[in-house]
C-alpha cells in the first residue's frame, strides 16, 4: 500500500513514470475509465511484489489530484483493498 | 485483502475441529468439545489476535494516508491562500522590516484564519467509514529568505487523523510536511532619497570636468537596464548607475542598484587619456549597494568612501582605471557554483586584456576588510559556449611567472584545464611556487585614506588618492607601499585574496594558520536605512570567531556566510524599491513589478494615479505650481523656459497706483521663489531642466539635467519601457507600464540568431535612461520632510482674479511623516 502510494504520489509531483510501470499517473486521464489497469508493484530497491494495481484518476480541485488505488492479488484475482491518495501537484 | 485472507483461515481452522469430533461418545463428546473449545478457543483466539493486529495495523495505514492526502490538500489550501499578494495586510500583519516579527505572527495570524481549512472530512477507503484530520502550521526553524518584496519561510504542516470504524479505530495518526511558501510583502514607497529610477542613470558630458563636476546630495536608487538572463558573459550591456564620457558623479550620500555602478562605455573605444580622452568617474561617500561594481574603460574610476555591497561581482575591465573601496567589501552572494554572475567575488581582469602598460597598472584597491561569499571563475569555452570552469580564488587573480618568460594568471602558466579543478586548488593553495597577485591592493598604508583627515572628510582628496595608487601601481608588480600587519588581513572569503603582490591562504579550519583571519569589531551603517532595520542589526556580521571553523562554515547559518546571505535578503529591500529582478532556476531572470495589495496596481502607478489626479493636482503652474504634462502634450518640455514665462510675484508690471513700485528688475526668476510638483505623463516627452528648479519631478518618460541644471528636491522618473515585440524597435511606452502580465522593465536581450529580437543597441544608445545628467547637473535632496514642508509652505499671491492656492501637500503621497 505505501510503496504504490509513494510511486504513484513521484508520478504526479514529477510527471515521470510511477517506478517499474512505464506508465504516468497522469496517462490514467485520458482511459476511456480513467484507470490504468493491472500496473505491476516495484520499489525503489527494485523489490518486486506478486500483487498488480489499478490506478483510477478521481478529480483534480486546487492542485490536488485524487486517485483510487485498487490493489489486487493478480490481473484477474482478488481485490485485496481499495484506497484514494491525493497529490498536490504543485509541489512538496 | 490481509484480513480477508486471515478471516478465511480462521473458518477453516473451526471448521476442522468441529468436523473431527463427529460421532464420539458423550464424555468424549464433552471432553472433546471442551478440548476443542479450549484449542479452539486458544486457536480462534490468537487467531482473532492477529487478525486484529492486522486489520489494525491495515486501519492505520488508511489513518496515515489519510492524514498524507490533508498533507497534501493543506499545501494547496495554503499556497492558494497565503502567497496571495495583500494577505498579510489582510490578517492585520504588516511588515515593518523586522522579518522574524512578521512571520511569527503572520503564523500565528494562519492558524486563527477562517479561510484556511484546519479540519477535513476524507474518504479514503472505499467502505470504511471517512477520517476526521485536523491540522496545525507551525514555523519550521529560523531560516528565511527576504528580497525585497518577497519573504520565503518554511512552515511544517502536521495532519493528525482520527478513523473510527466499527470494530477498529485509528486515533491521532500524525503526519508531517515541510514545504517554502514565498509571501509577498507591500512596503508602501516612501521618499527617502534624491533620485529614483526604473531605467538607468546616465552620467555624460557637459562642462569640462577640470572644472566642474555633478553632485548628487542624496541617496539615489536605480533599478536600471539588465541583462535577460544569466550567465551573459557580456557584463558590460548591464545598465545601472552609469558614468561616461568626461564624467564626474559625486554622490553625497549613498547609491543603491539591482544593476552596476559602472564607469567607462561599453568597450576599449574610450581614446587614450594620454591624447586627451575620456574618463568617467564616480565618487560615493557613503555606501554602495549593488549587483556589481564594474570599469570598462580607459582612465575610468569609481570611489566608494563607505562600504561596498555586491550580489554579484566587483569587475575590473578597464585600462588604467582604479575601483578604490575605502571601507569594508561585502560580496554577499555564495551563488549555486554554475552561475558566475551570481556569486559574489572580486577579480581584476584587466591585465588578461592586454599587456600595455595602462592594463597591467589597473588596480582594485580595498582599505577594509574583504568579506566574500562567493568565488571568481575561469570561462571554459572548449564546447563553443562560455560556461563556469573551475574555481578560483574570491578575490583574484593570481599571476605566475613560471618559466621567466613573464607573469601570466596561474592557470594558464600552469597549462590548468578549465575544469581540472583539483590541479588549479594544487597550484593555489599547496605549490609553494611563487603566486603574485598584484592587481589588487589591500590595506595599504594610504596617505589619503585616514579616518580623519583623509578622504572620509574631505571626498575632493579622491584625486590625489587614485594618484597615489597610481604611483604604486606599476608593471605587474606595486612598488613603494607599505603592505598591512599579518594579523590586520581579515574577512572571510574561499581560498584566498591575491593581493599586495602575494597570496592570502584562507584557512577554514584553523585560524592560526589562516592568512586570513577574523575580522575585528566592525558595524554595517547601511542596515539603518532598511526599513523596519536600525541600530540593532548594525553588528548583525559581527559575529564571534572564536570557534573558527563554524565561523567559516559555508554551509550553515552560524557561520558569517549564513549572516551575509541573511543581510543580502535585507540589502534587497533597498535595490527593490518598484520592481524587483530574481533569478529563476532556468537561468532566466524575472522582471516583476510590485503591487499594491491584492489589486495588479503597481506601486508607482499607484503613485502615478494619485499624482495625475486633475482634482487634487491640476494642470495650473500659476496658480497651483503644479506642472502636467499629458499624453501627446510635447516630445519635449524644457521647464524652466516654460516657469520663466510665469510671472508668479504678479510684479513684473507695477501695480496701477502704486507709481513708488518698481517693476520686476528680472521678469524671469519669480518661480525660484517656489516649490512646484511636475508631473510628466508621457514617456515620448522629455523633460529637460536647464537652470534651477525646485520641488518633484514625477515622470514616466526620461529627464535630463543639463550641465546648468540644479535640482533642489527629488526626481522620480521611469525611462522608456522595454518591448519584446520582434517587429518593434526593442523600446515602447514607459518602463513603468504594465501590459497584462508583461512589464516593460529594461532588458537587454541579445539576439543569437538573425531575426532574434536584440536590444543591445537601445541599450547603448541609452534608450533606457530614466534620468540623464550633463557633467555640471546637480540634484540637491534636502530630505523627506523639509522637501515636502517647502511643498506645502509655498506662498500665496493675490492676483486680479484672486488669490493663488499653491500649497502642495505631499506628505501623505510620499509617506513622509511630518515633523513634530
Amino acid at each position: 500500500m505505501r510503496v504504490i502510494k509513494e510511486n504513484v504520489s513521484k508520478s504526479v509531483r514529477d510527471g515521470t513514470d510511477i517506478h517499474g510501470t512505464g506508465e504516468k499517473a497522469s496517462n490514467a486521464m485520458t482511459e476511456t475509465d480513467k484507470t490504468l489497469k493491472d500496473l505491476p508493484v516495484k520499489d525503489l530497491s527494485e523489490k518486486e511484489y506478486s500483487c498488480v494495481f489499478d490506478l483510477t484518476y478521481d478529480s483534480m480541485l486546487e492542485g490536488v489530484q485524487k486517485y483510487w488505488i485498487t490493489i489486487k492479488s493478480n490481473s484477474s484475482g482478488e481485490v485485496l483493498t481499495k484506497y484514494s491518495i491525493e497529490v498536490y501537484a504543485g509541489g512538496t | 485483502m490481509n484480513y480477508k485472507t486471515y478471516s478465511m483461515h480462521r473458518n477453516r481452522i473451526l471448521d476442522f475441529f468441529i468436523r473431527s469430533t463427529k460421532g464420539n461418545a458423550l464424555p468424549l463428546v464433552l471432553m472433546l468439545v471442551m478440548v476443542v473449545m479450549l484449542i479452539g478457543g486458544a486457536v480462534a483466539y490468537s487467531t482473532m489476535q492477529m487478525y486484529n493486529i492486522t486489520r489494525d495495523g491495515y486501519h492505520d495505514q488508511l489513518a496515515y494516508i489519510a492524514a498524507e492526502n490533508v498533507l497534501e490538500k493543506s499545501m494547496a489550501n495554503l499556497q492558494k491562500v497565503i502567497t496571495v499578494a495583500g494577505y498579510p495586510g489582510s490578517r492585520g500583519v504588516y511588515f515593518s522590516g523586522n522579518v522574524d516579527d512578521f512571520l511569527n505572527n503572520l503564523v500565528t495570524a494562519i492558524n486563527a484564519d477562517a479561510a484556511i481549512q484546519r479540519s477535513y472530512t476524507v474518504k479514503v477507503h472505499d467502505t470504511l467509514n471517512e477520517a476526521e484530520v485536523s491540522v496545525d502550521f507551525q514555523r519550521f526553524g529560523q531560516n528565511y529568505e527576504y528580497t525585497g518584496s518577497m519573504i520565503s519561510f518554511w512552515m511544517q504542516i502536521e495532519a493528525t487523523a482520527d478513523m473510527v470504524d466499527e470494530s477498529y479505530s485509528s486515533y491521532g495518526k500524525k503526519a508531517v510536511a515541510v514545504k517554502k511558501f514565498d509571501i509577498p510583502v507591500y512596503t508602501r514607497f516612501t521618499l527617502n532619497g534624491a533620485i529614483y529610477t526604473l531605467g538607468d542613470l546616465l552620467i555624460t558630458s557637459g562642462k569640462p570636468i577640470a572644472t566642474d563636476v555633478s553632485t548628487i546630495h542624496g541617496d539615489v536608487f536605480v533599478f536600471g537596464t539588465g541583462l535577460d538572463k544569466t550567465n551573459r558573459m557580456q557584463q558590460y550591456y548591464t545598465g545601472g548607475v552609469c558614468s561616461t564620457r568626461d564624467s564626474i558623479l559625486h554622490v553625497e550620500g549613498s547609491i543603491f542598484t539591482r544593476n552596476l555602478v559602472r564607469a567607462g562605455t561599453f568597450d576599449d573605444s574610450d581614446p587614450d587619456p594620454v591624447t586627451g580622452g575620456n574618463s568617467s568617474n564616480i565618487i560615493v561617500d557613503g555606501d554602495v549597494v549593488a549587483q556589481g561594481i564594474q570599469v570598462f574603460g580607459t582612465n575610468d574610476n569609481i570611489v566608494v568612501i563607505g562600504d561596498a555591497f555586491t550580489f554579484d561581482d566587483v569587475e575590473m575591465n578597464g585600462a588604467d582605471s582604479i575601483i578604490a573601496i575605502n571601507g569594508n567589501y561585502f560580496g554577499l552572494n555564495p551563488g549555486d557554483g554554475s552561475r558566475h554572475d551570481t556569486s559574489s567575488a572580486m577579480v581584476n581582469m584587466a591585465p588578461v586584456y592586454g599587456t600595455a602598460q595602462q592594463y597591467q597598472e589597473s588596480r582594485i584597491v580595498v582599505n577594509g576588510n574583504i568579506f566574500a561569499n562567493g568565488v571568481t571563475f575561469r570561462v571554459d569555452n572548449s564546447s563553443g559556449e562560455n560556461v563556469a570552469g573551475h574555481k578560483m580564488e574570491s578575490v583574484s587573480m593570481t599571476w605566475r611567472d613560471k618559466d621567466g618568460s613573464g607573469y601570466k594568471p596561474l592557470q594558464i602558466a600552469e597549462s590548468i584545464g578549465p575544469n581540472d579543478q583539483a590541479g588549479y586548488d594544487y597550484a593555489l593553495m599547496e605549490s609553494t611556487e611563487e603566486k603574485n597577485g598584484f592587481s589588487v591592493l589591500w590595506k595599504v598604508d594610504w596617505e589619503y585614506d585616514d579616518s580623519t583627515g583623509g578622504i572620509k572628510d574631505d571626498w575632493a582628496l579622491w584625486k590625489d588618492w587614485l594618484e597615489e595608487i597610481r604611483d604604486v601601481a606599476d608593471f605587474q608588480s606595486n612598488t613603494g607601499f607599505l603592505p598591512p600587519d599579518p594579523l590586520e588581513v581579515q574577512g572571510y572569503c574561499h581560498y584566498g585574496v591575491a593581493a599586495n603582490n602575494t597570496f592570502y591562504r584562507m584557512d577554514k579550519s584553523d585560524m592560526d594558520d589562516s592568512q586570513i583571519k577574523g575580522a575585528g569589531p566592525f558595524d554595517i551603517n547601511v542596515v539603518e536605512k532598511v526599513p523596519g532595520l536600525g541600530e540593532d542589526y548594525k553588528g548583525m556580521l559581527d559575529l564571534d570567531h572564536s570557534n573558527w571553523s563554524v565561523y567559516t562554515d559555508s554551509w550553515g547559518d552560524h557561520g558569517i556566510s549564513g549572516a551575509m546571505k541573511k543581510l543580502m535578503g535585507h540589502l534587497e529591500a533597498l535595490v527593490h524599491v518598484f520592481s524587483q529582478k530574481k533569478v529563476m532556476d532556468d537561468g532566466s531572470y524575472e522582471y516583476t513589478n510590485h503591487k499594491v495589495g491584492t489589486s495588479t496596481l503597481t506601486e508607482f502607478n499607484r503613485l502615478k494615479s494619485l499624482l495625475a489626479d486633475t482634482t487634487l493636482f491640476p494642470n495650473d503652474p500659476l496658480n497651483r505650481c503644479v506642472v502636467r504634462y499629458d499624453v501627446g502634450d510635447a516630445t519635449t518640455s524644457y521647464l524652466n523656459q516654460e516657469l520663466e514665462m510665469l510671472d508668479m510675484n504678479n510684479d513684473d508690471v507695477p501695480p496701477v497706483g502704486d507709481p513708488d513700485a518698481l517693476p520686476d528688475g528680472d521678469t524671469t526668476d519669480d518661480y525660484l521663489d517656489y516649490y512646484f510638483l511636475v508631473v510628466n505623463l508621457d514617456p515620448d516627452n522629455t523633460v529637460i531642466i536647464t537652470d534651477k528648479f525646485n520641488g518633484i519631478i514625477f515622470s514616466m518618460g526620461k529627464v535630463i539635467l543639463e550641465q546648468g541644471a540644479e535640482v533642489h528636491g527629488a526626481i522620480i522618473a521611469a525611462g522608456r519601457g522595454f518591448d519584446d515585440d520582434d517587429e518593434g524597435t526593442g523600446v515602447k511606452g514607459s518602463a513603468a507600464d504594465v501590459d497584462g502580465d508583461k512589464t516593460r522593465l529594461p532588458r537587454v536581450v541579445i539576439g543569437e540568431s538573425p531575426g532574434d529580437l536584440d536590444t543591445v543597441s537601445n541599450f547603448t544608445n541609452w534608450d533606457y535612461a530614466a534620468i540623464e545628467i550633463n557633467n555640471g547637473g546637480d540634484i540637491y535632496y534636502p530630505g523627506g520632510e523639509p522637501l515636502l514642508s517647502k511643498l506645502k509652505e509655498n506662498i500665496n499671491v493675490e492676483f486680479d482674479t484672486g488669490m493663488t492656492d499653491r500649497q502642495i501637500d505631499l506628505f501623505h503621497i510620499f509617506n513622509v511623516e511630518v515633523a513634530p
